[in-house]
This record gives structure tokens, sequence and C-alpha cells, in this order.
């Protein structure tokens, strides 16, 4: 089983994204970008699911330390960020996210398209 | 016109001999027989301006008139040639010396007089020319006179101060204005040097008297015949004010724009983010597999995911709304194809028309050209009118209908026509108000907060398009989205031009 890791401050989020992916990847989650920083390197995975807006270092930040990570460099980030305003998709892309999802998430099917197409 | 001759003599005799011999010489001749009766003459309009005068008359004799003429500065110039039988040395020069131009001695020779006589007419003739000249010349000055006035008038009235300054910096003229920029007066400015650098094509500020700024602008000119510069300065302390007004409230505005761009995101992403965990477990629990409820219980979870839908689709459009009036909605112009637009709009709606029985019609020229529009935007137009006719339509059709030029080339307008209930013409005006809807004040029988025509229209106006509506009850409604540069045929109401009702 392909391994995704998310990192989500929200612990109501984290639940609702195990809950959707637990039957189809091995999860493994972290709750900031400085555990995420710390343990993907250990444990690499083959996608990352990342929240923006969380506390200290924020999403965007997150995938520029792991675009600049010899190990990390190579794992496609998805935003899954309830900043879901008209340009917000345009802008995360052009970080660097390879795809994007709005919460609230609109189905499981959605997601798990979403990561599929990266995969 | 034959010069006028006044002969003056009081023998009568010789009188008629010289006016005689003046006529055959061409002249016009007046006669008077005494030194007064010349004088009246003399003073009349149109009077003689060559007078031959006799040296002894009684009343007034010609010295005494020679004399009373040279002095009244008032007449015209006479020219007098005095006759007499006096002949010494002594005789003439008292003549010439009381203002005769020219002497004869009697008898005189008929020759010598009237060669005399014509030395008179031609200085006459030469004078008047002379004091046409001079009268011409007076004019003119007169003229130049009020030019000059006119334009030191404008000068001085000018609120700008205005300068000539020489190529060495003194200052050549000063207008009054500069009185109140300099608290020098324009008088005493004048010959020293200019408080402030002149150049070719200068334009600086420089400050004024009572800390007031101006701003100063030098352009060559010619000053009495040399090259100078001509400076205007102009009191620029309110505009400078005004300026820095408008920048900071500039600055205060784009300020507010940004703080409220960022409350809107911040609103946007907390509200959303407790929905995500509403929906999404809402979602979770009426899957067979998880969920793990049932019975009534079914009917709740479903009650909460479809208010969580409808509470994230009212957030949606308030957001929209509100970005849309602070100015925050930036619309693309890109080519949209409206044949696959429409096709792809009525595949994603198709379910929900199948649930409710009413027919989805796509009417769309294949050949028209794209539009220019945002098709994002575009599409969220569409979703909402479509859904919008759907939502109000029980039974019938929609119909999607793209009218183009006779070419079928450029589309004109996009109509989306239901033949649901229709609208009443007292509330057509009313339904691109934000939160209105037909009937809502009596019974909230439809969903929606009544965002979506409005949102519609803003966004159809930031993309240069309109939104027009025809609509009566019982026959249905059109919405119609005319194309910027579009000229469709008049809005009808369905069935109004004989169309037969699907």
């Amino acid at each position: 089983m392909k391994t995704v890791a998310i990192v989500e401050d929200n612990e109501d989020n984290r639940l609702l994204v195990e809950v959707m992916l637990e039957d189809a990847y091995d999860l493994a989650f972290y709750v900031d970008a400085a555990e995420a920083l710390e343990g993907l390197p250990r444990d690499v995975p083959d996608l990352v699911l990342i929240d923006i807006s969380l506390p200290g270092m924020d999403g965007v930040a997150l995938l520029g330390m792991m675009r600049a990570h010899r190990r990390l460099k190579g794992v496609p980030a998805i935003a899954l960020t309830a900043h879901a305003m008209a340009g917000d998709r345009d802008r995360y892309l052009a970080h660097g996210f390879k795809g994007y999802v709005s919460k609230p998430i609109e189905s499981r099917k959605a997601l798990v398209a979403a990561i599929e197409a990266l995969l | 016109m034959s010069m006028k001759i006044l002969v003056a003599d009081d023998d009568r005799i010789i009188r008629d001999l010289l006016s005689r011999s003046f006529t055959d010489w061409g002249y016009e001749v007046q006669q008077a027989q005494d030194g007064e009766e010349a004088w009246r003459m003399l003073g009349a309009e149109e009077a003689a301006r060559l007078l031959v005068l006799d040296w002894q008359m009684p009343e007034l004799d010609g010295l005494s008139l020679c004399r009373r003429l040279r002095a009244a500065s008032d007449l015209p110039y006479v020219y007098v040639i005095m006759l007499t039988g006096k002949g010494n040395r002594a005789d003439v020069v008292e003549a010439l010396d009381s203002g005769a131009d020219d002497y004869l001695l009697k008898p005189f020779q008929s020759d010598e007089l009237k060669s005399r006589v014509a030395v008179g007419a031609r200085v006459v003739a030469y004078e008047e020319i002379l004091a046409r000249k001079n009268r011409e010349l007076q004019q003119r000055l007169n003229e130049l006179a009020a030019s000059r006035a006119s334009f030191t008038n404008i000068v001085d009235k000018s609120v700008d101060a205005i300068l000539i300054v020489d190529p060495e910096g003194v200052i050549r003229f000063a207008n009054r204005e500069i009185d109140t920029f300099f608290e020098q007066s324009a008088d005493s400015m004048v010959g020293t040097k200019a408080p402030f650098p002149v150049g070719p094509a200068i334009s600086a500020d420089i400050a004024l008297a009572g800390g007031r700024t101006g701003e100063i602008r030098v352009t060559e000119t010619e000053w009495e015949g040399t090259q100078a510069f001509l400076a205007v300065v102009r009191d620029s302390t309110e505009r400078s004010r005004i300026m820095d007004e408008l920048r900071r409230a500039k600055e205060g505005a784009e300020a507010g724009t940004r703080a409220k761009d960022l409350f809107l995101s911040k609103t946007s992403h907390e509200l959303r983010t407790p929905l995500n965990s509403i929906i999404g477990f809402a979602r979770i629990l009426l899957e067979d597999e998880k969920g793990g409820v049932d019975g009534r219980a079914v009917t709740f979870v479903e009650r909460i995911l479809k208010n969580g839908t409808h509470l994230l689709a009212l957030i949606n459009d308030l957001l929209d709304l509100s970005r849309i009036e602070s100015g925050g909605m930036d619309v693309r112009s890109e080519p949209v194809l409206l044949p696959a637009l429409l096709r792809e709009t009525a595949e994603a709606m198709a379910p929900q028309f199948e649930e409710k029985g009413v027919e989805l019609v796509v009417e769309c020229p294949e050949s028209v050209r794209p539009v220019m529009l945002d098709e994002q935007r575009l599409t969220q137009v569409l979703f909402n009118l479509v859904g919008n006719a759907l939502k109000f339509t029980k039974r019938g059709s929609v119909t999607m209908r793209v009218q183009a030029d006779a070419m079928g080339l450029v589309p004109e307008c996009l109509d989306v026509i239901d033949t649901g209930g229709g609208i009443p013409s007292g509330e057509l005006a009313k339904v691109f108000e934000a939160f209105f809807q037909v009937d809502a004040g009596t019974s909230r029988r439809h969903e929606g907060a009544g965002l979506g025509l409005s949102i519609s229209k803003s966004l159809l106006t930031l993309m240069g398009c309109r939104l027009q509506v025809a609509s009566r009850v019982g026959s249905g409604s059109v919405f119609r989205i005319v194309f910027p540069d579009g000229s469709p045929p008049p809005l009808r109401y369905p069935g109004q031009d004989g169309e037969t009702r699907a």
C-alpha cells in the first residue's frame, strides 16, 4: 500500500481524512511543519497532504523546505486547505503544489481522485 | 477740390481784382473787407487755409490779425501773404515777425502774385498731408497705448507671478502679483537678481513668502529685442495640500481594501474549517460500511448534510458578493466556446433535471465564434441562472439559447428561458437585489439566500455584459446575458412572440 502523509493541525480534520483514506493508504500524521520536517525524511511517503494554515511555519513554507531537502524534494504535495476563494487554487499551484483540494472536502471520491492523479 | 483763398482788403477794387485773378488761376475765393471779418471767417468750418492780407485795414489791421492767428493754437495752420505799400526792410521784418509767411509789395505783378500764391498753396497742401499723417500716428499711438494697457491689466491681474529675466538672472519685468509671492514690490524687484534659478525649460518648486510653496516654469522668450526668460510662478500650496490629501485618502482606501480582503479571506477560511467536519462526517455516517446509522437517524444526518451544504453555498455567495463590492474581484478575458460551455453545463445539471422531470434544452449554433469572457465566472453565472430556472419550474422545460447575428458567427446574447411560474411585473425590478426572492416574505419555499442573481449581475457587469429579464406570471421567465457589443433583438417573455411552449 502506498503511504500518504498528512500535515494538519486540526484534530477533527485529521480524523476525517483518516476515516476517508485509511482503507486505501498507509497514513502518517504530523500536527505541524516542524514535526513533519523531522519525521518525513525518516519515513518518506509517496505523497503529502499539506494544510496551509499551520501554526508556526505555514504549508507554503513547509513545501519550500521540502523542495530544498534531498530526500523530500521529489515527493508530490497537495494543498488541502480552507483557503478557497477565487485565485487561491492558482496561487498554491504556482507555489509548487501539484494538487489542490479545498475544504470542506467535496467527497471521499474527490479526495482519492486528487491523490491518485499524482501517484 | 480746388484750394480756398481768403482775400482780406478794405479796398473793394483791389479785392475784386485779386479775386478775379485767383478765380482765373483755379482757386476758390472768399472775401473779407476788414481784419475782424477775416478773423471770423477763418474760425469757421472748412475755412480757407490761404490768406492774402492787406496790411492796412480798419478795425483790425493785417499785422494784428497775423499775430492773433499765430497765437490761436486751436486753428489749423493758415498761410499768410501780406500785401502792402510799405517797402523798406524794417517793414518786411515786422510783417514776417508778426507771423506772415510771405510779403508782396504793391503794386505787384500778376505773374509774381501767381507764383507766390502757388508756393503758399503747396505749403498748405504739405501742411494738410502732415496734419493727416500726424492724426494717423496719434491714432496708432492711442491704439498701442490701449493695447499695452490691456496687456498690463491682464498681466497684473494674473494670479500667477510673471517675470522677464535676462540671461544674467536680472529681473527686467515683474507683474503686480509678485508682491504677494516675494513680499517685495514688483518695481523694487526689477533690476535685481531673480530669487530663483533661470535657464531654458526649468520647472521647479520654490519657497514663497509666508511659508507657501510655488511652482515655477521657465521658457525662453525675447524682451525688447534680446534673448530672455519668461518665468511664471504659480502658488501651488493649495494644490500640494489637496494632492497630499488625495494621496493619503488613496492610501487609506487601499489599506482599507487590503484589510477588507484579508478579513474576507480569514472569514472564509474560519467558516469553512468547521464545515469540513460537519459535511465530511455527515457523509461518512451515511456511507453503508462506516456510518452504521439506520432508521430515523439516517434522515437526521441527511438534514445535517443538506443544511451544511446549504450553509457552505451561502458563505460562498456572501464572500463573492463582498469581494465584488469591495472591488477585489478580478475577471479574466479569455476566449470562451459557447457550444462546449453549454453542453458541459447541461451535462453537469442533467441529474437535477431528471430528478424533477423537467427538460433541459440547448440551442446554440455550432458556428459561433468564441466570446472574450471569464469562463469560470460565466459558468458560475450560467449554473446560477439555470439552477434558478429549474428551482421555479415544476413542469415543462428550461432552455439555454444562444442568439447570433444573421451569419451565425457573432454571438449576441445567451437566454435562459423557463416555463415556470413567472415573476409578477411589480417585482421584476427587484429580482437583482441581494436577498430578494419572489414570495420570500410569505413562505420560504425556495432554498438559497436570494444572492445568486445579484452576484450574477455584478459578475456580468465586471465582464462587460448586461443581464436582462422578461417575465409574465403563468408564462415563465427569460434571463438574458447580453454579450459585450452584442445587439440582440428585443427581449420578450416566453410565448410573447407566438412561440409554442415546450
